[in-house]
């Protein structure tokens, strides 16, 4: 493959990787917008306690303002993660392998740390 | 008299938030954002204190205040990557340091005593005044690389279009292994304080790595998503997440930075940053309090 073309290749999947930001941070301001006004008018014990990623899932197919929002903070977490795979997918084009096991590494650190707070 | 819009039953526990509680967070989430975005700072350094203020817990306003800087950073960082600014390979090498550190920041917030996260919120929070105000009026006077400069065994070299120049510029990192253990230091300070500490990652990468601004903000903000994700599945994981304060806070930073970029062009940037020196100095003041008087 020639300079050219993979420099091409690069920024086409950087093009992709601020399309998966974007589409990210709009999704989940849209939704917690929709949410907010429930939110804010009512007050209550109900809907302040801690947010947990499966209650967040199990609320979705209601539809209802909470699940909405929560789904809405999930969209926010889960951006940068599809930003790593995203990087990966990138530097596994470009037959990077350092990059790529450094990408995945991070991908692993980020895992742990969730898998320890979970236990 | 904010505390008695919001009463307790303790921490970790559910609480009751009013509508006026809330309508307060989300106007100052947006006056965070806003001035976060006209002084380049985030919005995390100025929300947690509002929000301690009003008698949040700081554990839960740092939760909060993590998932709004993620919101903040991929919007920038959107538009950093699209225009080519941001390294990924610098990012992503970073990023193993960073969000390495945010493990340890987060784990560390489980422990420490709410006085010692108070003291060490004011010490960073000091400091990002002191960058900010050091960021006054700087140039850049970086020498470019030769064209057959060797690339180095880690290749982060990079170019990226100086419109000041009409051309493309090309830079070299110096020193990858000093920037990345300051790189874990900020790393820490991010996931314990539940801030983007874009104030730490000045020194490491404008300084020590010898990175033009651009890149280095937009490197920076390509981090910043990542390493808060380590430390927000973490605080998810925990409990430590109310949906009640993440909800009004991820939006209203996000809304108020948004507002911030678009009028910033016709404000006089640098008499606002004189103003915000005696702002951070109050706030520095309130968080040394609370660290003293508990």
């Amino acid at each position: 493959m020639s300079a050219i073309t993979r420099r091409e290749e690069t920024r086409q999947v950087e093009a992709r990787i601020a399309l998966i930001l974007r589409t990210g941070v709009i999704a989940s301001a849209v939704l917690l917008t929709v949410s907010l006004p429930w939110i804010v008018v009512r007050g209550g014990s109900h809907q302040t306690s801690s947010l947990s990623v499966g209650e967040a899932l199990r609320r979705l197919p209601a539809l209802d303002p909470r699940g909405m929002a929560a789904l809405g903070v999930l969209i926010l977490v889960i951006t940068p993660i599809l930003q790593l795979l995203a990087s990966a997918f990138l530097f596994w084009r470009k037959h990077d392998r350092l990059y790529l096991g450094l990408t995945l590494l991070v991908c692993v650190i980020v895992a742990t740390g969730a898998l320890f707070a979970a236990a | 008299m904010f505390r008695q819009l919001v009463s307790w039953t303790g921490y970790g526990e559910d609480m009751t938030l009013t509508t006026g509680f809330e309508l307060i967070i989300l106007l100052g989430a947006v006056a965070a954002g806003l001035l976060g975005s006209l002084l380049g700072l985030g919005g995390g350094v100025l929300i947690i204190p509002m929000l301690t203020a009003l008698g949040v817990d700081i554990r839960h306003a740092i939760a909060a205040s993590i998932v709004a800087v993620i919101a903040t950073s991929c919007g920038a960082a959107s538009s950093y990557v699209r225009d080519g600014l941001a390294n990924i390979r610098l990012g992503i090498f970073l990023c193993v340091a960073t969000t390495s550190g945010a493990l340890l920041g987060a784990v560390l917030n489980g422990v420490l005593p709410a006085r010692a996260l108070f003291l060490i919120f004011a010490a960073v929070l000091g400091w990002s005044g002191v960058v900010m105000y050091r960021k006054r009026g700087r140039t850049l006077a970086r020498v470019e690389p030769p064209e057959d400069a060797p690339a180095g065994r880690l290749r982060l070299a990079g170019r990226f279009y100086d419109p000041t120049l009409g051309r493309e510029r090309r830079y070299a990192p110096q020193r990858p292994a000093l920037g990345f253990s300051l790189m874990v230091g900020a790393g820490t300070v991010s996931g314990l304080l539940g801030i983007g500490s874009g104030a730490l990652k000045v020194p490491a990468m404008d300084v020590a790595m010898d990175l033009p601004i651009k890149v280095s903000t937009a490197t920076s903000n390509f981090m910043i998503g990542i390493t808060g994700l380590a430390s927000a599945l973490v605080y998810l994981q925990r409990g430590q997440v109310l949906l009640a304060l993440v909800a009004p806070i991820a939006l209203g930073v996000t809304g108020g930075a948004a507002i911030g970029t678009r009028i910033l062009p016709r404000l006089p940037a640098a008499r606002l940053r004189s103003w915000f020196v005696v702002i951070l100095a109050l706030l520095v003041g309130q968080m040394l309090y609370k660290a003293v008087a508990g």
